[in-house]
């Protein structure tokens, strides 16, 4: 899910400056506090991002002029995502445990990982699940130990052997009715199938402290080539907790370009970080252009292939677009086709738990992708 | 630092009875414990010990608590750090080590005995 950013007014401004708190380059406001209909837009916005905290933390250092009962509306909200934040941090350590016990290597991911790896306080980003790397080579087992241990699988894999060979995610319940992303590769489509998923865990991991437990993540340049796929390719419109990711990392990490260009040549990834820095200078409006990664990778314009791709993943039915154009990304006719075959004639149970029938499958994807035209 | 039924703080708490075992600590020290999750929100905290299927719970008005408590301290400089220049009272003394207790309970600090 994500919003559309308004796009001028006091509600934009205000949210941009929100937004880019404390980012170099970052614009800020001040003025009277809001109106009731503007603060009901900004908090709307806010809470559909999941930056309470970060709305929290702007009001605390006056970036946010507000009412009274403006403060305690905001307090109210933040307590109640870190709430939802910690309880999941819970749930983080419990899969840790789950998968440690099953010997499937993995690297905690996503909004945990980033809210203590890269800002200066995790409140400032919140989260809606927990989302695990796992070991690709151990798909199986890492699906098997979390459901062994209790959780439910909400979405049935499309056909069966799909998700080891193509698969992207799976989604489970966990006991506690927390949901956890197991994630095999990055992201849907071509730029997805592109990434070596292996090389993810070739470094060694660096760790976060959650709980008095050291639990593993991806190196720093792994890291920001991560966000930025999300960032790009994740919503449209973006989520704007994606692109400050995006440039909380720039800011506040120390990256080796050599080592991202690297691993985004060898990824055909290029125009994904590209897009990425666009997005981050266009809603957040801060200033790429001084750090080294900016200018490594702000300059020079998008391949026209490449916009074509990634238009796939905008735009209505981009669940169903983007995962067609991944055939462009698969070696051989055969897996080619084993591909297709899987997304056009999806096996019961997972037509059953999305509530389709077959013919009601297809319907729905095309009128999804006939949206588009 | 509060620590209120009145909607704000929402530490779980025993019972009056059990209220009332909070008695003179003074040897003890407190510190955070490893285990526990937790985010300041403006002047408030939210904790969660990872260990227990407690809800997370607010210590509101308790940012400075929290943060005093990421060293070991005993509750003489509990108090003085947070009400510097003020005669400690019975009630306040009795008010923090209730709340310290609560805390231990659900296992968000840690207390040694010296």
């Amino acid at each position: 899910m994500s919003m559309t950013v308004p796009a001028s007014g006091a509600v934009a401004r205000t949210l941009r400056s929100v937004c880019g708190l404390d980012l170099d380059g970052a614009t800020s406001v001040s003025g009277p506090p809001l109106e009731e209909s503007q603060w009901r837009e900004l908090v709307a916005t806010m809470k559909a991002e999941r930056l309470e905290g970060l709305l929290a933390a702007a009001v605390a250092k006056g970036v946010l002029t507000t009412t009274a009962e403006q403060t305690n509306a905001v307090r109210e909200m933040a307590r109640a995502r870190a709430r939802l934040d910690l309880m999941l941090e819970r749930e983080c350590l419990w899969v840790a445990e789950v998968l440690k016990s099953a010997s499937v290597a993995y690297r905690m991911i996503k909004g945990p990982a980033l809210a203590h790896l890269v800002y200066p306080d995790p409140s400032l980003r919140g989260f809606g699940d927990v989302d695990v790397l796992v070991d690709p080579s151990r798909w199986d087992d890492a699906v098997f130990a979390i459901e062994a241990a209790g959780s439910k699988r909400l979405v049935a894999e499309i056909r069966q052997g799909f998700d080891a060979r193509f698969g992207k995610d799976a989604t489970f319940a966990s006991p506690r009715n927390c949901q956890i992303d197991l994630h095999r590769g990055l992201v849907f489509g071509p730029y997805g199938f592109w990434v070596d998923a292996d090389e993810l865990f070739a470094r060694a991991a660096r760790t976060i402290t959650l709980g008095g437990r050291e639990l593993p993540v991806l190196g720093p340049e792994e890291t920001f080539v991560y966000a930025c796929y999300s960032a790009a390719l994740g919503d449209d419109p973006p989520r704007i907790a994606a692109l400050r990711d995006v440039a909380e990392i720039i800011f506040r990490t120390t990256l080796d370009v050599e080592v991202v260009t690297s691993l985004v040549c060898r990824w055909r990834g290029v125009a994904v970080i590209q897009r990425a820095l666009q997005l981050v200078r266009r809603y957040l409006a801060v200033d790429l252009g001084e750090s080294v990664v900016g200018q490594s990778f702000g300059r020079e314009s998008i391949a026209t292939w490449d916009r074509v791709l990634m238009a796939t993943y905008r735009g209505p039915g981009r669940g169903y677009t983007s995962q067609l154009a991944g055939v462009v990304a698969i070696r051989g006719t055969a897996s080619k086709m084993r591909y297709l075959v899987s997304l056009a004639f999806p096996q019961r149970s997972y037509l059953n738990s999305r509530g389709f029938t077959p013919v009601g499958f297809v319907g729905h994807a095309a009128r999804r992708v006939r949206g588009r035209i | 630092m509060a620590h209120s039924d009145s909607g704000r703080t929402v530490v779980p708490r025993r019972s009056r009875a059990g209220a009332t075992a909070a008695v003179d600590r003074s040897s003890r020290s407190w510190r955070r414990s490893d285990s526990v999750l937790w985010r300041q929100i403006l002047d408030d905290v939210v904790l969660l010990p990872s260990e227990s299927d407690l809800d997370p719970f607010a210590l509101a008005g308790g940012a400075e608590l929290w943060s005093l408590l990421r060293e070991r301290r005993d509750l003489s400089a509990l108090i003085a750090s947070l009400y510097p220049g003020v005669q400690s009272s019975e009630t306040r003394r009795d008010e923090l080590l209730l709340l310290l207790s609560d805390l231990e309970r659900t296992g968000a600090v840690e207390v040694t005995e010296s």
